[in-house]
């Protein structure tokens, strides 16, 4: 019998001889809190690893800033700021129909939830255009990372100020790729009514990793963008 | 028009505030914040959005970067605080978030510390090195700023003029 775990709990005969399990509940759990707390506390030491992650490239910028004060002042000017605060505003509005998902989940409105995760991965698209038009226009202009440079007008060493902008903005844009993936796996759960007051851990714990996306670009729009 | 005032602050004053920032508890025990929190929360990021790039303008000299970074702790915290729900979270998430910036900040600290520091030491191992050689030709630096560098020396740029 041990493989009767798998069998679904509706059919009456339980196992684990304590009462009535619902669906959505893991065998290796007690109560719905008790899973909901401890995916929880998983998404977050996940968000710790990441916040070190990037500290890593972070602290990079510190060094080469540090090195080469002048070509970062230079090199920002050909960056496109407009775009950049756009993609700040995306990403912020973003947040929000992310958590007024959040939100509808909890409070087991449906409807509600579904549009704003759909809100949720239009805008997280929109980022990546804007983003893909920064993308051609510095391609364009052969401001490439390292050996790939061939760029002409910048003073100083631009070809590291360009790796480090392709790295931190490529990282960053591996996770928005990366959240629309798991937001279209959400949203499918959604449809098929997976979630409610009682189960919601999935589309909370995809809006925490979300939230982290949007607090990275918090710190990298004025580091990159922004220059003085 | 007092009295409009008055009924407007009893209605939306610091009690209505207190009671919204509250939210509430559902049946199972989770907290929902209300509504207007996460519009309130919004609108504060997109005014410091605004005010992160009408610094970037503004001449503030080496004030700039400190500024800037205040504005992004803030709206890192607004996010942190509301959107991920932390202020209303297990003190032990809680935990694990500001113990994650603990170490970020280690690590940060030690860095700019050799990076500030090395070029000393550099240049006490050439000293060191020109007395035991007898030939400063022999010397090779330890440590090569890369050749581009902005100013010069990089982290020892001081070390020229001690000689």
């Amino acid at each position: 019998m041990s493989t009767s775990s798998h069998a679904p709990a509706a059919h009456g005969h339980d196992a684990h001889g304590h009462g009535e399990h619902p669906k959505f509940l893991a065998h290796h759990f007690y109560t719905p809190e008790q899973q909901l707390t401890s995916a929880k506390l998983g998404m977050w030491l996940f968000l710790a690893q990441e916040i070190l992650f990037f500290g890593g490239v972070f602290m990079a910028y510190i060094a080469l800033r540090f090195f080469y004060p002048g070509t970062f002042l230079a090199a920002h000017e050909h960056l496109n700021k407009l775009a950049g605060a756009a993609n700040t505003i995306i990403l912020l509005t973003s947040s929000l129909t992310m958590a007024l998902a959040v939100r509808a989940a909890q409070v087991g409105n449906k409807k509600s939830l579904i549009n704003n995760l759909i809100w949720t991965i239009l805008f997280a698209c929109a980022f990546m255009v804007i983003k893909y038009f920064e993308y051609s226009a510095k391609f364009e202009h052969g401001y490439l990372p390292g050996k790939y440079y061939h760029g002409h007008g910048i003073e100083g060493a631009p070809h590291v100020f360009f790796g480090l902008y392709f790295t931190m903005t490529g990282l960053h844009g591996l996770h928005v790729l990366i959240g629309i993936g798991v937001l279209a796996w959400v949203l499918i759960r959604a449809s098929k009514d997976e979630f409610g007051p009682q189960f919601y851990a999935p589309v909370e714990n995809v809006g925490l990793y979300w939230h982290l996306v949007d607090l990275i670009w918090i710190f990298l729009f004025p580091l990159l963008y922004l220059v003085r | 028009m007092l009295a409009k005032l008055q009924a407007f602050y009893e209605k939306y004053g610091p009690d209505y505030v207190k009671e919204v920032l509250a939210g509430e508890h559902d049946p199972y025990g989770n907290h929902i914040s209300a509504l207007p929190v996460y519009y309130a929360i919004y609108g504060a990021l997109l005014i410091l959005t605004v005010l992160t790039v009408a610094v970037s303008y503004a001449d503030l000299g080496p004030l700039s970067l400190p500024v800037a970074m205040l504005v992004a702790i803030i709206k890192a915290s607004l996010v942190v605080g509301y959107f991920m729900h932390l202020k209303y979270d297990t003190p032990f998430n809680v935990l694990v978030f500001f113990g994650s910036l603990v170490f970020l900040a280690i690590f940060f600290v030690f860095v700019m510390v050799d990076l500030n520091s090395r070029g000393t030491l550099v240049a006490e191992q050439e000293n060191f090195s020109i007395h035991r050689a007898q030939d400063p030709a022999e010397v090779k630096p330890a440590f090569v700023t890369p050749k581009n560098s902005d100013h010069g020396g990089g982290a020892h740029g001081d070390k020229k003029d001690g000689h």
